[in-house]
């Protein structure tokens, strides 16, 4: 398979999964004003999956479309058969992006870790030497700007909040961060990518960044105590995955579990239990009708 | 001036097509009406997102997962405006939505029914926002102004929501015959909610709210004139209609039906839907997880 669809499956699979977990708050978010914030975000990440998906398919061609769907239908919609007709394993999103939305502290804390993991991915790839991925990032970070801001207000919120809500949202982001390196796992056949330029820099350079990013922004909060628990050593910018999920005893009991493992896998179809409900509940009506027009 | 005379000077601005805004003056018996009608709308608006809800995530398409989603925020945003204009009459929007929540105020029936499959999307969005749109297009006639001026911009964004609707009946109907059957079953599932919709048949001098003009048009009205769009769309697409008495009485120059289970209708008004304890539910749980979050957003912010 060519990389490029491979890293277009990606990116394509973490925008579309953390949609999906997204949307599911559309009509029952904390208040209204969020209810209608939380959907457009979820509907521009869905959005951005059929971009990805769109270059994907046009890469691949109806026999590579064929190939990584084989239960989609002939002469269906190549999009959907991405989106929805491969098996779970074909599927290379991030572990953190599966996850169950679990509370509003997790919520936020997840979406803001991977607003600004996504906005480094999207400065790296428009500067990519494959043009259509290069195009595709400019209307797609026009869009991303909102979710970091929406992010940001907040985590910065919670932050200065009652201590109730500071401790909902350590929490969050300490579960969160646990797995976060899952994001920057590199998709097999990076190096053949970085080689000629359609990938301008390696994912574990842009961990480095993010971690830049994300280390000053907590601690401008007070919130460094947070980047230990997640597992995440500042001074040397470098992940050490936590050895059990026990960090997070103390958390919310609808808090996501911590892998253990960084979160790492997603790029190349492993999954946790959590993704097979997502997969079930994304895929099931398209494959209960093959062949059926929607 | 004594309030019996104000009164009868209101009466009379309504008589002669005046209308009303927030700051005017108004007896305490219009107000109680507008706010307890625009309350139960905002209600409404937030109840029947939960139906549609349920299939964002199950849609069988990228497509129809992105217009399903907006589709809904749409229905929420509706809410959102709604709950604007009644607190404006003077009840907060925490007290609402208490009240709903504890069952003292109410939403409309046809939203404590389950939906089973993607036919059900397809009838919400066709036949039911399409008897929504004839009774929202009917309000804009309403006495109260800043209900008009919402309703304005919700009936653009129902017009759009009901082309969709239209959209996903023509696909099911066009497609293979499992997507044909699913539409079909149905309709013949929401049927009677649909009759329900509109209420039994009233007298209409004894609405209060057709006295206050904060209506103009009779249960009895809108049932007909949903019966004149939407019932020739369904025969000409084949589907039949689970009403053997349906017809159009030409002498009459009006719909002749069969009554629908009003006993049914009156238990689900009552708060004792197929739904109703399950959805109220759901928002009873996301409401009380969320305390917390109300709690910040009522703070003032600390330093960090």
């Amino acid at each position: 398979m060519d990389p490029r669809v491979t890293l277009l499956l990606a990116l394509g699979d973490d925008e579309l999964v953390i949609g999906h977990r997204h949307s599911a708050w559309t009509g029952v978010a904390p208040h209204l004003e969020e209810d209608l914030a939380f959907s457009s975000i979820a509907q521009d990440e869905i959005g951005h999956a059929v971009v990805w998906y769109g270059l994907a398919a046009e890469l691949a061609g109806e026999e590579g479309v064929r190939e990584l769907a084989p239960r989609a239908p002939d002469g269906g919609d190549r999009v959907d058969a991405l989106g929805l007709g491969r098996e779970p394993g074909g599927y290379r999103n991030a572990v953190l992006v599966e996850r169950p939305n679990g509370d509003w502290g997790y919520t936020v804390a997840r979406q803001y870790l991977y607003d600004v993991a996504d906005d480094i991915r999207l400065m790296t790839l428009a500067g990519s030497s494959w043009q259509p991925i290069a195009d595709a990032t400019g209307a797609l970070r026009r869009e991303e700007r909102y979710h970091l801001l929406h992010a940001r207000t907040w985590v910065d919120r919670l932050a200065r909040g009652p201590v109730d809500a500071r401790a909902h949202l350590s929490g969050g982001l300490a579960a969160a961060l646990a797995e976060a390196p899952g994001l920057f796992e590199a998709p097999p056949g990076e190096d053949a990518l970085l080689a000629d330029g359609v990938l301008p820099v390696a994912f574990a350079e842009q961990h480095a960044r993010w971690l830049a990013v994300v280390t000053a922004e907590l601690t401008a909060l007070g919130l460094d105590h947070v980047l230990t628990d997640g597992g995440v050593h500042a001074a040397g910018g470098e992940f050490v995955a936590t050895s059990s999920g026990e960090l997070l005893a103390g958390d919310e009991p609808d808090a996501a579990p911590a892998a253990g493992n960084g979160g790492l896998g997603g790029r190349h179809g492993r999954h946790s239990a959590d993704f097979t409900q997502v997969w079930e509940e994304l895929t099931g009506t398209y494959r209960a009708y093959p062949g059926v027009r929607w | 001036m004594s309030y019996e005379t104000r009164t009868a000077e209101f009466k009379a601005h309504l008589a002669a097509g005046g209308k009303v805004e927030a700051t005017d003056w108004m007896p305490d018996e219009y107000r109680e009406a507008a706010l307890r009608f625009i309350e139960m709308h905002a209600n409404s608006e937030i109840m029947g997102a939960l139906p549609e809800r349920e299939w964002i995530g199950r849609a069988p398409s990228l497509r129809r997962k992105l217009s399903l989603t907006a589709k809904v925020q749409d229905e929420v945003g509706h809410g959102h405006m709604l709950y604007r204009v009644a607190e404006d009459l003077g009840k907060p929007r925490d007290a609402m939505i208490a009240d709903l929540l504890a069952g003292k105020t109410k939403f409309h029936n046809v939203f404590h029914y389950p939906t089973y499959t993607w036919g059900d999307v397809a009838v919400i969005g066709f036949l039911i926002d399409g008897a929504a749109l004839v009774t929202q297009k009917a309000l804009l006639e309403s006495s109260y102004a800043p209900y008009v001026r919402v309703l304005k911009r919700i009936c653009a964004e129902e017009s759009l929501h009901q082309r969709h609707g239209e959209d996903l009946v023509l696909e099911l109907c066009a497609g293979s015959d499992e997507q044909r059957a699913m539409f079909s079953e149905a309709v013949d599932r929401w049927w009677e909610p649909i009759m329900h919709f509109f209420g039994p048949p009233s007298k209409p001098e004894r609405d209060m709210l057709l006295a206050w003009r904060l209506k103009t048009r009779t249960n009895e009205q809108l049932r007909q004139r949903f019966f004149d769009t939407y019932v020739p769309k369904l025969w000409d697409l084949g589907i039949p209609i689970p009403d053997p008495a349906l017809e159009y009485d030409e002498a009459a120059g009006e719909w002749t039906w069969s009554d629908p289970d009003w006993d049914g209708f009156w238990r689900v008004v009552k708060g004792d839907g197929p739904m109703t304890e399950a959805r109220l539910g759901l928002r009873r749980r996301t409401h009380d997880a969320h305390g917390w979050v109300r709690e910040v957003m009522n703070q003032p912010a600390r330093a960090a």
